[in-house]
C-alpha cells in the first residue's frame, strides 16, 4: 500500500472514527470522556472494563457502543451460579421431547460475534473469568471438539462497586487482560442532569437507541486498520524514553522522587505495571494521537490514557491495598508531575 | 492771720492740683526699669548684659521705632549686639543686649547711656527715659600679676550636647539600609544561601555556553523545559501551560512565547527533529523570564 494511500484510508477512517464518537454521543450524555476511551479501545482492538455504581450509564454506553459498531451482539449477566458451559452451549428438552444442544451466547453467531458485554462481571465464579480470559486474550474458544475463533470480538465488561456479598473478586491476571478500566460516574453538569431527569427521550432506552445510526464502523475491517494506524503513528525517541520512565515510576515511584503524605514508598508497591499494561498504554496513545490528527505521539496522547490503562495494573501492599480508590488516582497523578518529558 | 491764710490756701490747692496733675501723667505712662544680668554685679571683657526695660502703656499707645537705639557701638568699650521689642495692650518690654569690651588693669565702673523711649498714640505721650546703668568692669587678668606670668586660661570646653535621639535613629537607618540591600541582594540572586532557586537565571548561564556549539536546539530546549519545571515544582507539558500561568502569573506577557517554545519543543522532540530556530528561541525566553524572575523571586 502506497503511502498516499494509506494516508487517505487513515484519514476517511479517522473521519468514520468520529463521527461514531458523535453518534454514541446521542445517546449517552455528560460521558464524553469515556467514549472517547471506548473508541480509543475499539481501534487498538482492547477490552473495556467498565465500573461505576448502580445506574449511572454504563449498559446504555456499552449498548450504542454495540448498535453503532455493527455486528453481532452479545449479553451476559454474571450470577454466582453461571458455569463456563453456559457461555459456550445451551442445554434443553426441545418441543418433541428430546434434550437438545444449542450454542451458548459465545458461540451463537459464529466469528461474527463482535461485541460480547459481560454485564456483572464479578458476580461470576472464577472458572468463568478463566474461560473469558481466554476467549479475551486468544480471541477463540474450544467446544465441541474444535476451536472457534472471534476475530472480531471486543469484550466489555462491566463491575458495580457497590455491593461486595456474593461476589468474586476478578484476579489481577484478568484485569491485566483488560486494556482499559473506565469509571463511569453521573455527569456533574446540571444541565445534563437536568436532561437525563425530564427529557423523556432518555426514560426508554430501547427507544432512544433505536435512533442511532447501526453499523458505523464496519467492525470486519477494525482488525486490518488497527495495526495501520498502529504503524503510522511514531513514537520518537523520546517518547519512549519518557513513557519507559513512566513504567519504571509505577514499579519504584521512590526513585523519581514521588511522594505521598503519610505514605512510606518504599513499601507502597507490590506490582508495578506489567509488559503487556504498558504496551496497551502505547497502542492507546497512538490511536488517540491518530483520532488527534497527528502522526506522532506527544506526552499528552500517554496522559489521556495512563490512568485508565494503568491504574488497575498497579498492586499495592495489603496494608495499603484498602485505601485502593483514593491512593491511586493520587499515585498516577504524582508519577505524571514527577516524571518530565524530554 | 486771716490776711496771709487765703493766699497761702490758694498757693497749696495749686500745688496738690499740680501735683495730682503729675501723677495723673505718670499714671498714664509709668517706666519700669530692669537689668537682667546674669553675671552678677561684675563683668569681664566680652561679658553680654541684657538689659530689659518695660513701659506700661495704654491701649492706642506704641513705641516709635525711631527712638530705639541702633546695634552697633555705642562707646569705646561696649556696644550693642541686638534690640528686640515686644507689645501688648497695657506694656511695651525692649530688650537690649550690650557686649563689653573694656579691657581694664583694676576694677572700675562704667556706666551704659541713659535711654530715651519715644511713644506715640491718641493725644500723644511723654518720651520715657531710662537711666544710665552703672556697670562694674573687672580685669581678665588678676591685678599685680605681670603680663609674663599669666597662665593662659583653659580653652573653653565644647558645651556638652545631647546626642540621645541620634544613636537611635542612626541605628535604625543603618538597620532600614541593611535590610534594604540585603532584600536587593537576595533578588538579584547575590545571596546564595538565601537565594533560592532561580532556575531561568541559571537556564540562561548554560544557553550562553551551548552558543559554539555546532547544534544547540535540542540541548537549549531541554535546560529550558529543566528551568520550567524547576519553577513549577512539576513537569510542565504544553496541555499544562495554562495552568501554569495561573500559578505563576508573572509570567503571563511570555504566553505567547511559551506557546511558541513548547511547539518548537514538540517538533523537536517528539515530530520530525527540526531543530529551526530553536536555540534562538530558548535564549530569547530565558533572558525575558529571568528578568520576570528576578522581580518576583
Amino acid at each position: 500500500m502506497s503511502a498516499d494511500l494509506k494516508q487517505t484510508q487513515l484519514a476517511d477512517w479517522r473521519q468514520r472514527a468520529l463521527g461514531f464518537e458523535r453518534e454514541v454521543g446521542k445517546a449517552v450524555i455528560g460521558l464524553d470522556q469515556p467514549i472517547r476511551h471506548i473508541l480509543i479501545a475499539v481501534f487498538a482492538r482492547g477490552h473495556v472494563m467498565l465500573e461505576g455504581d448502580v445506574g449511572v450509564g454504563k449498559t446504555t454506553l456499552l449498548r450504542a457502543v454495540a448498535r453503532c459498531l455493527g455486528g453481532a451482539y452479545e449479553r451476559v449477566e454474571g450470577t454466582i451460579d453461571l458455569m463456563p458451559n453456559d457461555l459456550v452451549y445451551h442445554t434443553y428438552i426441545n418441543e418433541f421431547g428430546k434434550p437438545q444442544v444449542d450454542p451458548g451466547p459465545v458461540l451463537k453467531h459464529g466469528e461474527d460475534l463482535s461485541v460480547f458485554f459481560f454485564n456483572e462481571v464479578n458476580r461470576a465464579r472464577p472458572q468463568v473469568h478463566s474461560l473469558l480470559l481466554r476467549i479475551m486474550a486468544e480471541h477463540a474458544v474450544s467446544a465441541f471438539n474444535r476451536e472457534h475463533f472471534f476475530p472480531y470480538l471486543q469484550v466489555f465488561a462491566d463491575r458495580n462497586r457497590v455491593e461486595k456479598e456474593e461476589t468474586f473478586e476478578i484476579p489481577s491476571a484478568a484485569r491485566d487482560r483488560f486494556m482499559m478500566e473506565l469509571h463511569i460516574e453521573t455527569p456533574a453538569d446540571p444541565a445534563l442532569r437536568r436532561a437525563l431527569m425530564f427529557d423523556p427521550k432518555f426514560h426508554d432506552v430501547d427507544r432512544l437507541l433505536d435512533t442511532l445510526t447501526p453499523g458505523l464502523l464496519p467492525y470486519r475491517e477494525i482488525p486490518q486498520i488497527a495495526p495501520v494506524i498502529q504503524q503510522s503513528v511514531a513514537a520518537s525517541e523520546t517518547l519512549q524514553q519518557y513513557a519507559l520512565d513512566l513504567w519504571e515510576a509505577t514499579r519504584r515511584p521512590a526513585g523519581y522522587g514521588v511522594k505521598l503524605d503519610g505514605i512510606d514508598m518504599d513499601r507502597l508497591i507490590l506490582a508495578g505495571a506489567s509488559a503487556r499494561g504498558v504496551s496497551m498504554m502505547m497502542r492507546a496513545a497512538r490511536v488517540a494521537a491518530w483520532l488527534d490528527g497527528r502522526e506522532f505521539v506527544v506526552p499528552e496522547d500517554i496522559h489521556g490514557v495512563f490512568r485508565e490503562t494503568i491504574a488497575h495494573r498497579v498492586f499495592f501492599n495489603p496494608v495499603y491495598e484498602l485505601r485502593r480508590t483514593a491512593l491511586i488516582d493520587e499515585l498516577l497523578d504524582a508519577i505524571r508531575q514527577r516524571v518530565a518529558a524530554p | 492771720m486771716r490776711k496771709f491764710t487765703l493766699p497761702l490756701a490758694i498757693m497749696l490747692a495749686v500745688v496738690v492740683v499740680f501735683a495730682l496733675l503729675m501723677n495723673a501723667n505718670d499714671g498714664a505712662a509709668p517706666a519700669k526699669f530692669e537689668s537682667q544680668d546674669d553675671h552678677a554685679a561684675t563683668h569681664t571683657m566680652g561679658d553680654p548684659i541684657v538689659r530689659d526695660v518695660v513701659v506700661s502703656t495704654g491701649a492706642g499707645v506704641h513705641i516709635d521705632p525711631a527712638s530705639l537705639p541702633a546695634p552697633g557701638a555705642i562707646n569705646e568699650w561696649a556696644e550693642i549686639r541686638t534690640v528686640e521689642t515686644a507689645s501688648t495692650d497695657e506694656q511695651t518690654r525692649v530688650r537690649i543686649t550690650y557686649q563689653v569690651f573694656y579691657g581694664v588693669r583694676g576694677p572700675e565702673t562704667a556706666e551704659l547711656p541713659p535711654l530715651r523711649l519715644r511713644f506715640e498714640g491718641d493725644g500723644g505721650s511723654p518720651d520715657v527715659e531710662a537711666p544710665a546703668l552703672p556697670v562694674s568692669v573687672m580685669p581678665l587678668i588678676p591685678p599685680g600679676i605681670p603680663d609674663e606670668k599669666v597662665a593662659i586660661r583653659a580653652l573653653r570646653p565644647a558645651e556638652p550636647r545631647t546626642y540621645s535621639p541620634y544613636p537611635q535613629w542612626l541605628a535604625l537607618g543603618l538597620g532600614a539600609f541593611g535590610a534594604g540591600l540585603v532584600y536587593l541582594m537576595w533578588m538579584r540572586g547575590l545571596l546564595p544561601p538565601f537565594a533560592g532557586p532561580l532556575p531561568f537565571r541559571r537556564a540562561s548561564r548554560e544557553l550562553q555556553r551551548l552558543a559554539n556549539q555546532p547544534s544547540p536546539g535540542r540541548a537549549a530546549c531541554l535546560v529550558l523545559h529543566r528551568a520550567l519545571n524547576e519553577t513549577a515544582g512539576e513537569a510542565v507539558f504544553a496541555s499544562g501551560l495554562e495552568a501554569f500561568l495561573d500559578r505563576h502569573p508573572e509570567f503571563g506577557r511570555l504566553r505567547g512565547t511559551l506557546v511558541e517554545f513548547f511547539a518548537s519543543s514538540r517538533r523537536l522532540f517528539f515530530e520530525d527533529g527540526s531543530d529551526g530556530e530553536a536555540y534562538a528561541l530558548c535564549l530569547k525566553l530565558a533572558r525575558q523570564a529571568r528578568r520576570l524572575e528576578r522581580r518576583t523571586s
